[in-house]
């Protein structure tokens, strides 16, 4: 569609052209309604009242009687809306014209708001019969004689059509048309603002919608003011009033959790140092107490030179998260608890059931078997207890006096406990005797009145039968080491008597001999001599062997009271007593201890090592080292010797009574003294050795320990 | 002053010999009477035919029928006999029989093979003791 350039109609150039050529007051007319526009432009908040003002005064200018408004479509900027807003000096007179016009849209070009829309530039129909504009012929029949339509400009885009129509032809003002862009322009500022700030509103209410249905406040600060400015989620989220809450960073931090203060205020402090945001996951405690989670972040906008100037954050409300995962979790754990409990129940059930002891579960006064384990099951087989009384199916526990038991558990509510109780049971038509270990404990309900018994029972024949056992061989043994005493007792008594007895027919053989070598004493030589001699030399060996004897079962009969015992000492007197030879030397340890000890024995077991050694020491210097140390809590004493050593062939017959090592006639000895070292020592549970081997070196050393409390080191 | 009489309880031949041979050699004409056992010393001590006056009795402990054990406990229950001096002949130098024997009063203790020197102090001994309880 093109303009109607040819045509009468005036186009807004044309017309300015021709103002400038008009008269001063004209001009000054022209001036004022600009004026007029201008201001009602400036003061309208909405874009009606500029347009009512703009109509009112444009129709009282230009002689128009009517004016109305076309929008240009938010959503298509190529069409245009009919609005409600009229200016009607004569209502009646256009009433067919309002009707008509009420929710028009015009596309572009079509009709006289069309054609504007399309060129952007105001046009003036003076007649609207002359004119080929098809819908303001239409127009015409609802008494429109002249038309003119002013575009609302917001800055070249159209985004309104002002329309004016007189009932008569009207030539072109060309003053009018003049001012046409400027009042566009005027108007269309007022549109634009309103656009804007509309929209503004809207994005506004978008983003506080959407920051209350996130739980999703924000705020900003800058650097240095008290004031923080928070969104009203915010505000909800801290569950504080705005009227009545002075958002400052003082508050903020109080109303965290404490536990979470240190962390904000880190984080807030090297925000502001290092110009970096932060990401911190914190508690907010409402003032009824009431605690949020909440996901505050942050950044940090720089002025100009760099500086921290503001500090922009959001804090998101994710309690409801956190609640849920809490809520899952608690749900998960509850699960497991009832899983693991439950899995506990079956393992209870199983350990009853599978349980060695047999254990039944009695209800009532009649105690009516209610469970029983396969231990039961299987001591009763093909017996059926569960519903019936206990007395019933097993009688042979009434006749045995339980059922009476139960009755009194029942009734006192106090547990029984027996142990070991002899008890008959019958089985494969047999009966047979065995011992039980019984618990009957009540069992009580919520109201703590008895109502049934557990019964617990463990066969314990055979530990019963085992320790009577053991009782009767420890008897037995008891009554074994009795007899060995006695035994040992009359060895000891027979011992004495045969070397007594003996001892008496041997004086009696050394006197006759005697006596024989007295009277024969003038004709006694030769070999007869010889023969008695002999003779004596045997008594004197037979007597010192019963004084052997004798000692040996002295031995076992020394009187056995411990006393302090000063080893040293007690082996020098030991010495002094045996009287060794002139070149001998007795070395005695000077680190010998004091032993609580009896006193006899031990100087015996020296006497005898040491007499020994001398004796059979076979050189006139014999050397003899006592010593001794104490070894795992008792003292080993050895006496050594510098004589021919003994070979270890002969190490285990030398402890033997009445074993020498050499002729009898070479050494006079009895072989007692060993024996009796040896029976001193194991008496005490000491222990005897010997270390020789005289095909290395010479010497025999002869050790013993002597379990003894020791008192202290000589000195 | 009579001589002391000693009465010797000894069922060993040979020490009786061992006695007799003794009193022989030293000349101790003492008179000496012999009883075999403790059945034979009490009754030859109850029958008189033994004075019970300045008497010495030596008692072996080891014989039949009646040892010296129960030959004294005898004796010092005989209230004619309980005051006679025993001393005891013995093989055994065993604690057990010393201390039975000095419970029932014994003057002496003489350990065989007795020597002389022995016999003649434990002789000495009593005698004084006969010559304390004569004096007026």
């Amino acid at each position: 569609m093109t303009a109607p350039a040819t045509d009468h109609p005036a186009t807004a150039d044309r017309a300015a052209s021709a103002a400038e050529a008009s008269d001063p007051p004209e001009s000054e007319a022209r001036l004022r309604l600009l004026q007029d526009l201008a201001l009602a432009a400036n003061a309208a908040t909405v874009v009606s009242e500029a347009m009512a003002v703009a109509m009112a005064r444009i129709c009282a200018f230009g002689g128009w009687s009517a004016a109305h408004l076309y929008q240009v479509a938010g959503d298509d900027p190529g069409r245009l809306l009919s609005t409600d807003l009229w200016h009607l000096d004569d209502p009646k007179g256009y009433r067919s014209l309002v009707e008509a016009t009420r929710g028009r849209v015009l596309a572009v070009g079509e009709g006289l708001p069309g054609r504007v829309l399309e060129s952007g530039e105001a046009e003036w129909i003076p007649d609207v019969r002359q004119a080929d504009v098809p819908r303001l012929r239409d127009d015409a029949e609802r008494g429109v004689g002249a038309a003119l339509g002013i575009p609302v400009l917001s800055g070249r885009r159209v985004v309104g059509v002002l329309e004016f129509f007189s009932p008569s032809p009207l030539p072109a003002d060309p003053l009018l048309l003049g001012i046409s862009r400027h009042i566009g322009a005027m108007l269309g500022q007022v549109v634009e603002r309103e656009r804007t700030h509309h929209e503004l509103r809207r994005q506004r209410e978008m983003l506080l919608d959407a920051q209350r249905i996130a739980g999703f406040g924000s705020w900003e600060w800058h650097v240095g003011s008290d004031r923080i400015e928070w969104s009203p989620e915010l505000y909800r989220i801290f569950g504080v009033e705005p009227e009545n809450f002075r958002a400052d960073y003082q508050s903020y931090l109080k109303r965290l959790h404490p536990e979470d203060r240190e962390r904000i205020t880190t984080a807030v402090s090297r925000a502001l140092a290092t110009g970096e945001g932060y990401s911190v996951d914190h508690r907010v405690v409402q003032p009824d107490g009431a605690v949020r989670y909440v996901h505050s972040e942050a950044r940090v906008l720089q002025d100009e030179r760099g500086r921290p100037a503001r500090l922009v954050g959001t804090a998101h409300d994710v309690t409801d998260r956190v609640e849920a995962e809490r809520r899952e979790r608690e749900l998960l754990g509850e699960q497991v608890r009832r899983a693991e409990a439950e899995a506990e129940r079956r393992r209870l059930y199983r350990l009853f059931m599978e349980a060695p002891a047999s254990i039944i579960f009695t209800r009532g006064p009649e105690h009516v078997v209610e469970l029983a384990n396969r231990a039961v099951q299987r001591e009763s087989p093909g017996i059926e207890l569960a519903g019936r009384p206990l007395g019933e199916a097993l009688p042979a526990a009434g006749e045995q006096g339980f059922v009476a038991l139960l009755d009194r558990v029942f009734a006192s509510g106090e547990p029984y406990v027996g142990r070991e109780v002899p008890a008959v049971r019958r089985r494969d038509g047999g009966s047979q005797e065995g011992f039980f270990d019984f618990v009957f404990q009540p069992i009580r309900n919520a109201a703590g009145q008895v109502h049934g018994i557990l019964i617990h029972s463990v066969e314990v024949t055979a530990s019963v039968e085992a320790r009577r056992e053991v009782e009767r061989k420890a008897g037995e043994l008891e009554r074994l080491a009795a007899r060995l005493a006695k035994i040992n007792r009359d060895l000891d008594q027979f011992a004495y008597i045969a070397s007594h007895d003996l001892r008496a027919p041997l004086r009696g053989i050394s006197n006759l001999s005697q006596w024989l070598e007295e009277e024969l004493a003038d004709t006694l030589t030769g070999e007869p001599r010889r023969y008695l001699e002999l003779l004596r030399n045997r008594v004197a060996r037979m007597d010192a062997l019963i004084n052997g004897i004798l000692e040996y079962s002295r031995a076992g009969r020394m009187e056995a009271v411990p006393e302090p015992v000063d080893v040293g000492a007690l082996v020098r007197e030991t010495v002094e007593l045996i009287d060794p030879p002139q070149r001998a030397v007795v070395e005695i340890a000077p680190d010998l201890p004091v032993l609580e000890t009896p006193r006899a024995p031990l100087s015996q077991v020296f006497l005898n090592l040491i007499g020994n050694a001398l004796k059979h020491a076979r050189r006139d210097d014999p050397r003899v080292e006592v010593t001794g140390r104490a070894v795992d809590g008792e003292w080993e004493f050895s006496v050594r010797d510098n004589g021919p050593g003994i070979a270890p062939a002969y190490h285990a017959k030398v402890w033997q009574i009445f074993q020498t090592l050499e002729a009898r006639d070479d050494v006079e000895s009895t072989g007692i003294g060993l024996a009796v070292v040896r029976k001193l020592v194991e008496d005490r549970e000491g222990r005897v050795a010997i270390d020789s081997d005289p095909g290395r070196e010479p010497g025999t050393t002869f050790r013993f320990t002597w379990p003894a409390l020791a008192e202290g080191l000589t000195q | 002053m009579n001589a002391l009489n000693i009465l010797l309880l000894e069922d060993d031949a040979v020490d009786v010999l061992n006695v007799r041979r003794a009193f022989q050699r030293n000349n101790v004409l003492n008179p000496l009477f012999v009883a075999g056992n403790g059945v034979e010393g009490l009754a030859m001590l109850r029958s008189g035919e033994v004075p019970t006056d300045r008497l010495l009795v030596l008692l072996d402990l080891n014989m039949p029928k009646m040892n010296g054990i129960e030959f004294l406990r005898e004796l010092r229950a005989d209230e004619d006999l309980r005051h006679l001096p025993v001393v005891v002949l013995t093989t055994s130098d065993d604690e057990r029989d010393r201390i039975g024997a000095y419970k029932l009063n014994v003057a002496g203790y003489l350990l065989k093979p007795v020597t002389f020197v022995d016999f003649a102090e434990a002789m000495a001994t009593i005698n004084r003791y006969w010559t304390l309880v004569e004096l007026p």
